[in-house]
């Protein structure tokens, strides 16, 4: 089935399409996910939600762009937005610790390994989770597109709907920028 | 290895990466979720229809509605009446017209 075929089937309901759907891009919107809010818990939470938007909102979709596009764009956008979350609520849980009797602390998760990346290189890598973890937005996203996902410029910057230009320059300042919170985090 | 080196050799180390992938029966649990959404907006609906607020609400509005039948109906009902009565009177002003008819007319009519 083509993706047109898949998506007009989409319009109608057609629950076996939407198998389709899931079958053919879960790998991708998990990895996406996966790689921006570092959790395998929460990205398979994203996931799902990035799927349950995809097949909500499907009339709305014009078809301006692939369909692939417009599903990362979901994916980018719910991560983002799980990790504006679970920032608000470590800080919450922050002041209610303060506030508290009892002195419980709030611990950070263990470091991150992306299930992906050679074993001889976990260490390293789990190093530089932590350091694009602390990446502005928009630098994030455009570094997880590149690197781990393996997007050209172009495709990045459709998804990202910016022109090529900006996201070269993103990518080098996130390069500055990860070069230089390594700085401190290496002896 | 110096600081350098190390840093760039972390820079590196996403190369080759491959893609994760969910658990297996992704589908199945995203189905499950999505069942689960729609009983949670249907008991959802159901709490908030049977709320006191609501049902009192509810019975406010019905006997509202009902009063306002009820009186346009008699309303309704009423003009109706008017509308009759005049009718009746119109048909007295016709038999008094016609009594009263002028003789001269009355030969016009009859030579």
């Amino acid at each position: 089935m083509d993706e047109s075929q898949l998506i007009a089937r989409l319009k109608e309901g057609d629950r076996a399409a939407f198998k389709e759907l899931v079958e053919r891009w879960e790998d991708m919107v998990y990895n996406t996910s996966l790689s921006i809010v570092q959790s395998d818990e929460d990205a398979e939470d994203v996931a799902q939600e990035v799927f349950i938007q995809v097949y909500e909102s499907i009339d709305s979709f014009k078809e301006q762009s692939k369909l692939s596009t417009w599903i990362y764009r979901i994916a980018v956008t719910k991560s983002l937005d799980a990790i504006r979350k679970k920032k608000r609520k470590k800080r919450n849980a922050f002041l209610q610790s303060l506030y508290s009797k009892d002195d419980e602390l709030v611990h950070d998760p263990a470091d991150f390994v992306h299930p992906g990346v050679k074993a001889e290189n976990k260490e390293e890598a789990a190093l530089l989770f932590k350091a694009i973890d602390k990446l502005p937005e928009n630098q994030k996203t455009a570094f997880v597109l590149n690197r781990i996902e393996m997007l050209s410029y172009k495709e990045v910057s459709e998804i990202m709907e910016v022109s090529v230009n900006s996201v070269d320059a993103l990518l080098q300042r996130a390069k500055k920028n990860l070069r230089k919170k390594l700085e401190g985090m290496v002896k | 290895m110096n600081k350098e080196q190390k840093i760039e050799s972390i820079l590196n180390s996403l190369d080759g990466v491959e893609r994760a992938t969910p658990r297996p029966f992704f589908f199945t649990r995203l189905e499950a979720r999505m069942q689960r959404g729609e009983a949670t907006f249907a008991e959802k609906l159901l709490g908030f229809l049977v709320r006191p607020s609501v049902a009192i609400a509810a019975v406010v509005l019905i006997v509202v509605m009902n009063a306002f039948v009820v009186v346009s109906t008699t309303l309704q009902e009423d003009k109706q009446q008017q509308v009759n009565n005049s009718g009746v009177e119109i048909a007295t002003v016709d038999q008094y017209l016609e009594m009263n008819m002028n003789p001269f007319d009355a030969e016009k009519v009859d030579p």
